[in-house]
């Protein structure tokens, strides 16, 4: 009797084991429960916990019984709903992170373009985003060599939108190969694409002598697929690259992680050992994949990164249920776009929502590309030509 | 004043002194091993389940015999609470495995039962132990280590087709914001045991422990708890101190 006592007495010691339901459980049918869901979702699957300063146990005190006043059939409420979120999401350090709500007409809300735009006020000079004619008309007509010169553009699908993908090859002063392209988009290249990269591809199998230097261009470039990077670094190395390191999600708890397992870039088959100066522009609009590739090709001993400090969205995405982290959605109401990952840099720094600084600082400025002048691509070829 | 606490030590001593003649305190080791299971809610995690995983356990129990019927055990040892998660269908071949040492103290009441030598025993008490090492070993999808599917002609039969995994075994490092280092809880055992004219006494027991303090500490709104469920078997011997050196220790 007294055991049984003993054992009733401690075992009610135990905090109760509540119900976890997955975020996307959810019917999304009222605010309340859209609230817990999205609250939920966040707590369990957010990735950044561990750097990001939002104190998200506040949130849920502040805004729980905001939602629980709104009524989802009242339109006046669902801009309130909205101010909420955006409110509750300020912060966020992931740059990926995106809130659509495809019934209130697709409105996005996206914390880090928030901050962006505001970097007109630190850098008045500088142009917010380099016209697309910079990389199919400025550079192509005023630095590539005619003969040299190909580009073609096709279009490719991210997450079901279409995008108009552009790629331009040639040579610089005939000893630079140069690069760009807007998305990594490799592996859904068309026929206007595939020529061209494969010049590309081609010249660096079997690099000329005269080649003193390659440019990568991922100014501007949004990212996409990771398997880019090994098709793109991986045909100009012939060892594994180790350039960072990621981990994800392995608990409920915001704090729970895997181990940190390296980022490699490996080389692809035929690759070869390109030992000229290889630069990547990168600016404050490369995100993703583009920053990734940025690092990665600054790791290399004969890699430079130049241009400013990229966007600083650095976690690769996947499907939730990949790394038992990340995106979800709830109903038809709201969809969340947030990392699966989070990514360091080889000597432990997390670029998250700060961007990855280049090793050679290169701003454009507005009066210089009106003047048919690309002040960062003569900030690499000078490098190069210095080399 | 001062008399009363002279007359209370002296009467403290009286009555130890006249218990501890009659006591008989006995001091041994035993070795066991276990099973350990995670209590936890992860209901809510896709493709992905805890395990019980098995253990190690070495103590010293010290026994102090008060009656024929009921003794006070105390077993300072180190036990191991391990447990492993696992993914499974598709993202089979993703696991880690949790080896985790603590340093236990159990302080059990001994109800025993039988004859002179062969005799039965139920342990009921409670434990206080120190979370002090931690291992974790295993497989995870390398977000940044793709697989190359350029060159599929069909689709990947599993994550591991799709991105490579990354093998680890490594110290686990303690989060001071995340984990509780200090854990308490119930211990249950039963047993029998055979007792020498010597003084030697041999024993195997069967023991539950079960914590009730959360492995983390409470860091965050709508925690799920972790709790630990050890399920062991012992084999040890204790030698009867008073035996062997009378009642001078």
């Amino acid at each position: 009797m007294i055991a049984f006592l003993m054992i009733l007495g401690f075992s009610s010691c135990r905090k109760e084991l509540t119900q976890v339901n997955s975020a996307s459980s959810y019917t999304g049918n009222n605010f309340n429960d859209i609230f817990e869901s999205f609250w939920n979702g966040m707590n369990n699957s957010y990735v950044f916990w561990s750097i990001d300063s939002t104190n998200w146990d506040n949130v849920y005190t502040t805004y729980k019984p905001l939602f629980a006043t709104l009524n989802l059939y009242d339109s006046a409420d669902n801009q309130k709903a909205l101010s909420y979120f955006t409110k509750m999401t300020a912060g966020l350090v992931d740059s990926h992170y995106t809130l659509t709500f495809p019934s209130l007409g697709g409105y996005q809300i996206s914390p880090a373009y928030n901050r962006k735009i505001a970097i007109d006020a630190v850098t008045p000079d500088s142009i917010y985003q380099l016209p697309s004619a910079m990389f199919t008309t400025l550079i192509p007509k005023n630095y590539i060599d005619p003969a040299s010169l190909k580009k073609g553009s096709d279009t490719v699908y991210f997450d079901g939108s279409a995008s108009l993908y552009t790629v331009v090859t040639g040579t610089i002063q005939s000893k630079i190969l140069y690069l760009y392209f807007s998305d990594f988009a490799f592996s859904q290249s068309g026929a206007n694409t595939v020529p061209v990269l494969n010049s590309f591809f081609n010249t660096i199998a079997q690099l000329p002598a005269s080649i003193k230097g390659i440019v990568i261009d991922v100014r501007g470039n949004g990212g996409g697929e990771i398997t880019d990077l090994d098709y793109l670094v991986g045909s100009m190395i012939t060892k594994p690259l180790t350039f960072g390191y990621s981990r994800s999600k392995n608990g409920n708890g915001r704090l729970d992680y895997t181990p940190w397992a390296p980022a490699i870039v490996t080389p692809q088959p035929g690759a070869v050992n390109i030992t000229v100066p290889i630069v990547v522009l990168a600016d404050h609009l490369s995100v993703s994949m583009a920053e990734i590739t940025a690092l990665a090709i600054n790791t290399l001993p004969n890699g430079k990164f130049i241009g400013t400090t990229t966007w600083g969205a650095n976690g690769p995405l996947a499907p939730q249920v990949y790394y038992n982290g990340g995106q979800f959605s709830i109903g038809s109401f709201l969809s969340v776009y947030t990392s699966s990952s989070m990514f360091k840099s080889l000597d432990g720094k997390i670029f998250e929502g700060k961007g990855i600084p280049p090793a050679i600082f290169s701003a454009e400025t507005s009066a210089a590309y009106n003047s048919g002048v690309d002040l960062q691509l003569n900030t690499a070829i000078t490098y190069i030509n210095s080399h | 004043m001062e008399l009363k606490k002279q007359r209370f030590l002296l009467l403290l001593f009286i009555g130890l002194f006249s218990v501890g003649a009659r006591a008989q305190f006995s001091l041994g080791l035993e070795l066991g091993t276990n099973k350990n299971q995670l209590y936890t809610n992860t209901s809510n995690l896709a493709f992905t389940q805890y395990k019980t995983g098995s253990g190690i356990s070495v103590g010293i129990p010290v026994l102090y015999k008060i009656e024929d019927w009921f003794s006070i055990q105390a077993t300072p040892s180190f036990m191991q609470k391990n447990y492993s998660v696992e993914r499974t269908g598709y993202f089979q071949g993703v696991y880690q495995n949790s080896t985790n040492g603590y340093i236990q103290l159990p302080v059990m009441g001994q109800f025993s039962f039988g004859g002179e030598q062969l005799r039965g025993f139920v342990n009921l008490g409670i434990y206080g132990a120190y979370w002090a090492s931690a291992n974790v070993k295993g497989a995870q999808l390398n977000a940044l280590n793709p697989v190359d599917t350029a060159y599929y002609t069909s689709p990947p039969a599993s994550a591991t087709g799709e991105t490579n995994l990354y093998n680890y075994n490594e110290k686990y490092e303690f989060s001071t914001v995340k984990d509780n280092r200090m854990e308490f809880g119930w211990i249950t055992g039963v047993g029998i045991s055979y007792e020498t004219q010597g003084g030697y006494r041999f024993y195997i027991e069967g023991r539950r422990t079960s914590s009730f303090t959360d492995q983390q500490k409470n860091y965050m709104t709508n925690q799920v708890p972790r709790y630990n469920d050890t399920y062991g078997i012992s084999i040890g011997f204790m030698i009867d101190m008073t035996k062997l050196f009378g009642n001078y220790y």
